[in-house]
């Protein structure tokens, strides 16, 4: 996942990107000061407040019939936040002071898009024999064999019972 | 070549001057201003755009040229003033510059010059100064940790020049501020002793008498301003009159692809757009927006908000925050035009306003 992340710290001005779960937890975080040895930031801390703004919003847009946000952007005197609504986490990118969020919109959605071809791959059973580290639910149906019995099936079996079980009288 | 270039250039000037005498419109004063510029002439330009603006006073292109004049203006004096500092460091240098730098909004930059100018020539005017960029910081993001060092630095300064006009005005701007009464008018008195029969002071001094019936504690204030993002002073302020905003809403409502346009100030919203009841309940959810936002960005440490946009499937939100109020609009699509984009400027830059629905 860093790797996606990676490609936005070329872009001038970008302090750190990373994706965040929905409950604002970090998963993953790419930061410039690891290269340029500037201050590190406080990533954990800027997941959580990322998190909680954006579940915020959410609720503030809920009486509107507003779902949540796919792209949000909060600049200010020292500095941009943007959140990126992807496949089940927000990108989250922190920019200096001055630079536009307009210039970080294709890399952002490039990123997200990596994201979920990647996931995707993942879904599909490619990761899995390239020894992918998380378990992942598979979309190939499984063979009845292996599987619980759904209720028509149970239905029908007990029909199928009903007339083969000889009568008592 | 230069010589050429400089007597094209002084055609070009001609020509638009006499455009500007025929028809004095902004935009042919702009276009002046954006000439002179261009030549180094940054007198004539600031002259000029002054000039616009005193016909055109909201016009935003010609008070954004004034503005980048002045401070191209400023960024000439202070690279002129850093190596004096360098050469010979006097207080009257560190002063100005400290001075400059605040007004170009480095108060950051200033405090840090201030600290150099202490370790170097300790004085009552280094602290005020110090003490004064860091109220500058806490009046722009309302930190709590920088009010507590303003406070601090105040409190050095005042022992370091007891009975200093400077001081005694900051640690008054401060208080009232805040809200902590008591001190303000503590301040208040002494001032008014340095200028006995002083009408404005006298006239403070009674306002702020009637409101400092109990010692109210400056920590506390603090507390309460970073959990509510107002100062004191602000809550007074509300309820002015303009007749201004309006317009400006109407103008913005009436652009292609606008489904509402807001002004928001504390619990009071103007709409232009949806009526009745929707109005009241969607400037209900953007007041609620943009008071999560003001909060957010103080949490995350990036100052003062001056942006929000959100986009979602019901189109698109931008908000230009400011202390006197902000200008919101609603859209079908992300992309805001320049009219949009100066209309919402033009929203967050009006200091007063009335007629507005309480939305609490």
């Amino acid at each position: 996942m860093k790797h996606y992340l990676d490609s936005l710290l070329h872009t001038p001005g970008v302090r750190a990107a990373g994706f965040v779960a929905a409950d604002g937890l970090g998963i993953a975080w790419s930061e410039r000061a690891a290269r340029s040895g500037e201050e590190p930031l406080d990533t954990e801390g800027l997941a959580a407040l990322a998190g909680s703004w954006l579940a915020e919003l959410t609720r503030c847009g809920a009486p509107l019939g507003w779902s949540a946000p796919q792209r949000c952007v909060l600049r200010a005197t020292r500095g941009t936040l943007i959140l990126a609504q992807g496949p089940e986490v927000v990108l989250v990118v922190l920019l200096d002071g001055g630079m536009s969020h307009e210039d970080l919109r294709l890399p952002m959605e490039s990123a997200l898009a990596r994201l979920q071809r990647h996931l995707r791959n993942l879904g599909s059973g490619e990761a899995r024999e390239q020894g992918a580290p998380l378990p992942h639910r598979t979309n190939t149906p499984l063979s009845p064999a292996l599987r619980a019995p759904t209720n028509a099936e149970l239905a029908s079996e007990e029909r199928k019972a009903g007339q083969t079980a000889p009568s008592g009288e | 070549m230069k010589f050429i270039q400089r007597l094209l250039a002084r055609g070009k000037l001609r020509d638009a001057a006499r455009r500007v005498a025929e028809e004095p419109s902004a935009r042919h004063y702009s276009e002046l201003v954006q000439l002179y510029a261009a030549q180094d002439q940054l007198d004539a330009a600031l002259q000029t755009a002054a000039e616009g603006l005193s016909l055109h006073p909201r016009d935003p292109e010609l008070r954004r040229l004034h503005e980048r004049s002045l401070r191209i203006k400023r960024d000439g004096r202070t690279r002129e003033l850093l190596v004096a500092l360098r050469e010979t460091p006097r207080p009257a240098l560190y002063r100005e510059l400290v001075e400059l730098m605040l007004e170009d909004g480095r108060a950051a930059q200033a405090e840090e010059l201030c600290g150099e100018w202490i370790a170097k020539q300790d004085g009552a005017q280094a602290r005020y100064w110090r003490a004064r960029a860091r109220c500058t910081r806490y009046f722009a993001d309302r930190l709590r940790e920088d009010g507590r060092m303003a406070l601090e630095w105040l409190l050095e300064a005042e022992r370091a020049a007891p009975g200093d006009e400077g001081v005694l005005r900051l640690s008054l701007d401060l208080h009232a501020r805040l809200g902590a009464w008591t001190q303000a008018r503590r301040a208040l008195a002494r001032l008014l002793e340095l200028h006995p029969g002083d009408l404005a002071l006298e006239a403070r001094f009674r306002s702020i008498s009637a409101l400092a019936t109990q010692p109210s504690d400056p920590q506390a204030c603090l507390r309460e301003i970073e959990k509510s993002g107002r100062f004191a002073d602000e809550d007074q302020e509300s309820g002015g009159a303009s007749t201004a905003i309006r317009p400006v809403l109407q103008a913005l409502a009436r652009e292609r692809g606008v489904k509402a346009a807001f002004f928001v100030r504390g619990s009071t919203a103007l709409v232009q757009g949806p009526r009745g009841y929707t109005a009241e309940r969607t400037a209900r959810g953007v007041s609620e927006i943009l008071q999560v936002s003001r909060s957010a960005a103080r949490r995350l440490g990036l100052g003062q908000p001056l942006e929000v946009r959100l986009e979602g499937d019901y189109g698109a939100l931008a908000a230009l925050p400011s202390e006197q109020g902000s200008g919101v609009v609603w859209l079908d699509t992300p992309a805001l035009t320049k009219r949009m984009e100066d209309g919402l400027r033009e929203l967050s830059g009006l200091a007063s306003t009335s007629g507005e629905r309480s939305i609490r």
